[in-house]
């Protein structure tokens, strides 16, 4: 285990409507007690023994960051676009490593057969061929080209779509995903995950989306991405092993899991190992 | 006969590399060879069908946990015969 790297990341700790409302979060991050409290525009975030973490807010959510020098928090440039609507919804508690929850959103091969009638249906299961890189520029993977037939890809859609994909990983805990907008096909829709690492196994996934959508009542939207994020915590916890193995002997990954062969390759250069398996598995 | 030839590049030096490419192309039933072609050059030449090619490169464009590659190009390769059962050309 090592906590180096992951220390100077920044996590996503309570969301806006936790503060709004008064609560004060008692939580955990990267093994360690903390404290969330005061208000949405000055959140405060202590350790154990009464230490203050910076602490900052932004896309809908209370971040922090433990290390001494945090690299800066990745930038979601749709964020300021005002005529989106921005949807925090919630906090999804996995028994999972945190990069798995992350590898598993990457994953687009599994949408027919766990988001059966949603995200995918059987007979259009296959993933045809699209790109991968590490841009060293900007230090971050993306995935882009990739095409998929969605029976219900969001809220707003009303038929079965094509729908075009672009994932991006800024972070190790933090991936974002562009896709085909139904009501607004030359834009994108914007869905991200932000994940808390309680522990190397143990994480909350935080989905926020930046919609083209005035329609869906608020609470529809949520439901949506819950009922999404509940159908894969079931797979997430059965997963062996449990952390995400950067030597995976048994496993076969074949050309539709690139995206996930890239985002571990990514974390093995950089020595973010905080959630993996660095042993053969 | 005309395979793939994968050509590996990065910090390749550990022992590790070599092996657990073998144990990956036997676990895929491939035939062919790997062998070194410097301290940050691995070169792979490959038969058989392409899933299991692909699934060959995806596999190696990650390695075991103590190597990181950092390139990997693909292209044909001309077998002068049968490769046989993939193996270790040293």
């Amino acid at each position: 285990m090592s906590t180096e790297y992951a220390r100077n990341d920044w996590y996503v700790v309570a969301d806006v409507n936790q503060l709004a409302a008064g609560q004060v979060v008692e939580t955990r991050l990267l093994g360690q007690p903390l404290r969330v409290s005061g208000s949405p525009d000055a959140p405060l975030v202590t350790t154990a023994d009464g230490t203050a973490l910076p602490a900052q807010l932004r896309y809908d959510h209370i971040w922090t960051s433990p290390g001494a020098d945090p690299r800066p928090l990745p930038d979601i440039a749709e964020a300021a676009e005002r005529d989106r609507t921005f949807v925090p919804c919630g906090g999804v508690r996995v028994r999972c490593s945190p990069l798995r929850a992350v590898e598993n959103f990457l994953d687009i091969a599994h949408f027919p057969f766990v988001h059966t009638g949603i995200l995918g249906e059987e007979p259009h299961t296959e993933v045809a061929p699209y790109k991968v890189e590490i841009r060293e520029d900007v230090d971050e993977v993306w995935a882009t080209q990739i095409g998929f037939h969605q029976p219900q890809a969001a809220k707003s859609a009303t038929e079965a779509i094509e729908t075009r994909y672009e994932y991006r990983v800024p972070a190790p805990t933090t991936a974002v995903l562009y896709k085909t907008c139904p009501p607004k096909p030359e834009a994108w829709d914007v869905i991200a995950i932000f994940v808390q690492p309680l522990a190397e196994n143990e994480c909350i996934a935080w989905p926020w989306m930046a919609l083209y959508d005035e329609v869906t009542p608020y609470a529809d939207l949520v439901q949506f991405q819950q009922e999404i994020f509940l159908q894969d915590r079931s797979i997430l916890e059965n997963q062996k092993p449990t952390l995400l193995p950067l030597d995976p002997r048994l496993e076969i990954p074949t050309r539709c899991d690139l995206t996930s062969v890239v985002y571990r390759r990514w974390l093995k250069r950089k020595g973010a190992t905080y959630g993996a398996l660095t042993t053969a598995a | 006969m005309i395979g793939t030839a994968l050509t590996l590049t990065g910090d390749l030096e550990a022992e590790s590399a070599i092996p657990w490419i073998v144990h990956r192309g036997l676990l895929l039933n491939l035939d062919g060879w790997v062998r070194r072609r410097g301290a940050g050059e691995i070169e792979i030449a490959l038969a058989g069908p392409e899933p299991l090619v692909a699934a060959m490169e995806a596999a190696c464009s990650l390695g075991p946990a103590d190597i990181l590659v950092e390139h990997i190009t693909r292209q044909a390769h001309d077998f002068d015969h049968a490769p046989g059962r993939f193996r270790h050309l040293s």
